[in-house]
């Protein structure tokens, strides 16, 4: 037998540019980007404004207003409040929300799956009528227009937002878990702090995250209790922006946005946002 | 009750809404035991085990451990161990963290913990990895870790919900083997939950048979294999070729002669209990192994329809006249048929197996 061993031709195949499909697509995301972003840029641009009015393109740069707003005392004042009221009632409303959601989720009964959808509802109603409406009742209940009664509010909110990533996040926990525990003699207490809450954590910290963000910014709630000792960032720089169209309400601003980085910066550091929104 | 006997059901029933998932059942499981209880999926094999772990409470009867009712034990005062099907390992400990946990629940400490997790996990041969994280175990790892986890507490009763279920074939066989050459060193009486027959058959020391809620036959492997008592078992452990026929009197001693609903109405000896009479309805089964065949005339005849080689025998599928079913033969060599392609099909008496029902369905 013979084998005739030929070499194979080597054949240069011509390599394709990028086509138009994907020049459109790139096209398509830096307009995406910019439409997402500009109107945040131009907010931290104007803040250093050296103009007194907010206009745009500015005339010169100047950090006078962020001097301006450390002295204008209801900025820091209702700055404080607001960071106060977001980190109590994201506590709150952890330590409310998530007994509710671990009940709901194991709890295989129709009151838990009516339960799992009136929890939404602080959210699905106008934020106007449930603040009016809280406003109402915490008054009847003498709390009024007080720090407490903004507290409760945000926590009305905040459960929500807590119970439902939670409830996410257990729901995707097989119970085998905690049957393992069981028999391995864990008390129910031990099950909870040892097995249930490790578990659930991604869900509390993304449920924690978003409800401060929430009530960082929430103005139709804090609206209505706005007083002395407890008017929230919002509202003041509302009501602000009705007297001065100063750049100091872009620098306040800009302020804010800063907090919600550094909470989510902080987050991502003991946690990774990306654990986060995979829960 | 009984003291020395680790595990006992009296009477236990489960009803989910209209479904009785258990009939009433009893059991009793020796000291050292591996029982086995094999089934096809929704029996009532999960839930029997779990009525034992104590997650289910029984609609009626008991639970006894060691000669206690724990009937109203909540699951962390019933001093059992428990693998699950997918290990249910905690994800957010380390292995020595996850096999240490059954003793920490106990308050043992800490010291002592860490001797006792280290022999366990020599014994399931993991030595160094005790502070490995879960997710960079494989899976016959996972396995083992889940066994040290569950055997560390000293458990009165082991539980194995189809432990092996997960794994790939090569290491099951391998995991078998492992798993039961562990549990008769520490001889800790164990139940094991499967579905796959031959688990069943290498693993434990009995075997409790369930259809439909309920055990329809204990007994030794052997036992079960070559005297199902009914059609079900008979089919469900192994393959068994089923014949029909009507009692046609007594044989010699223990033996009677039963005509089977064939053409030519061929009388063959079985073993059977001395009570029956008249004509009444008799099924007959015999394992393929223990069918014979050769190109001679025999009583029965029949046609060749398949001849697949597996390794280690022969499987023939022929057709016998009378029979919807083909019968199925395990033979070691290969017989040529005869001219007209039959071939002679027959069996030892003391291989045939009388069938005291027509089986459960
Ligand atoms: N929580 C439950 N609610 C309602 N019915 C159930 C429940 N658990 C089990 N059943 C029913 O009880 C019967 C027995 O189920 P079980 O889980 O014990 O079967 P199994 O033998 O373990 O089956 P498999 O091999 O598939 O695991 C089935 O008909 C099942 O549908
Ligand atoms: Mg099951």
């Amino acid at each position: 037998m013979t084998t005739i061993v030929t070499t194979p031709q080597v054949i240069e195949r011509r390599q394709k540019g990028p086509g138009w499909g994907q020049v459109l697509l790139a096209a398509y995301v830096l307009l995406f980007f910019a439409f997402l972003l500009l109107p945040i840029a131009i907010v931290v641009l104007v803040s250093f404004s050296s103009s007194s009015f907010i206009v745009f393109p500015m005339p010169g740069f100047s950090t006078q207003w962020y001097y301006r707003i450390v002295e204008y005392r209801p900025f820091m004042q209702s700055l404080l409040v607001s960071v106060e009221i977001a980190l109590l009632s994201a506590l709150a409303g952890t330590v409310l929300g998530v007994p509710a959601a671990i009940w709901a989720v194991r709890a295989n009964t129709n009151a838990a799956q009516v339960f799992t959808n009136v929890m939404l509802a602080p959210i699905s109603v106008p934020a106007i009528l449930l603040g009016f409406s809280l406003l109402y009742m915490l008054s009847a209940l003498t709390l009024g227009v007080s720090f407490l009664s903004l507290l409760i509010t945000h926590t009305v909110v905040a459960i929500p937002y807590i119970s439902r990533t939670v409830l996410a996040v257990y729901r995707g926990i097989p119970a085998d878990y905690e049957e393992a525990a069981a028999v391995l003699g864990a008390s129910r207490a031990q099950i909870f702090f040892q097995i249930t809450m490790p578990l659930i954590k991604p869900g509390i910290f993304a449920g924690a995250l978003f409800s401060v963000l929430i009530s960082l910014d929430n103005l139709p709630l804090s609206f209505f209790f706005g007083g002395a000792s407890s008017s929230s960032l919002p509202v003041v720089m509302l009501s602000y922006m009705q007297n001065q169209f100063d750049p100091s309400i872009a620098a306040i601003a800009t302020v804010q946005m800063l907090i919600a980085i550094v909470a989510l910066g902080i987050v991502n550091a003991i946690y990774g946002v990306d654990k986060l929104t995979a829960a | 009750m009984n003291a020395s006997v680790p595990l006992s059901l009296e009477n236990v029933t489960k009803r989910y809404g209209q479904t009785l998932a258990l009939k009433p059942t009893s059991l009793h499981v020796a000291p050292g035991e591996m029982l086995a209880l094999l089934g096809p999926s929704g029996c009532g094999k999960t839930t029997t085990l779990r009525i034992i772990a104590g997650f289910s409470m029984p609609n009626t009867g008991s639970v006894l451990i060691g000669g206690v009712d724990v009937t109203e034990l909540p699951p962390n005062r019933r001093g059992l161990g428990m693998v699950f099907q997918n290990y249910s390992l905690f994800p957010h400990m380390t292995v020595g963290q996850n096999v240490a946990y059954g003793l920490k629940t106990r308050g043992m400490p800490a010291a002592e913990r860490t001797k006792k997790v280290r022999a366990m996990l020599d014994l399931v041969r993991l030595s160094n990895f005790e502070d490995r994280s879960i997710h960079q175990m494989s899976g016959g790892q996972q396995q083992r870790v889940a066994l040290a986890r569950s055997l560390v507490t000293d458990p009165k009763v082991l539980l194995l919900d189809e432990p092996l279920g997960a794994l790939d074939r090569n290491l099951r066989e391998s995991m078998q083997f492992e798993l039961r050459a562990i549990q008769r060193r520490l001889g800790i009486t164990s139940i094991i939950v499967t579905h796959d027959q031959e688990e069943a058959l290498t693993m434990s020391d009995r075997i409790a048979v369930m259809a439909e809620g309920e055990i329809v036959q204990v007994g030794t492997p052997i036992d079960i294999y070559e005297r199902p008592q009914s059609q079900f078992v008979s089919e469900f452990l192994g393959t068994a070729n089923i014949f029909d026929g009507t009692l046609a009197g007594p044989a010699e001693a223990g033996m009677w002669n039963v005509r089977l609903t064939l053409p030519n109405a061929p009388v063959v000896k079985v073993a059977g209990p001395p009570s029956l009479r008249g004509s009444s309805a008799i099924r007959v089964a015999v394992r393929p192994e223990r069918l014979a065949i050769s190109p001679e005339s025999t009583q029965l005849r029949a046609n060749v329809r398949g001849i697949v080689f597996r390794g280690s025998y022969y499987a023939y599928e022929l057709d016998l006249p009378g029979l919807e079913k083909p019968i199925y033969v395990y033979s070691g060599e290969k017989t040529v048929a005869a001219n007209d392609g039959t071939i002679g099909l027959g069996w030892p008496d003391e291989y045939a197996i009388m069938l005291s029902d027509g089986g459960v369905r």
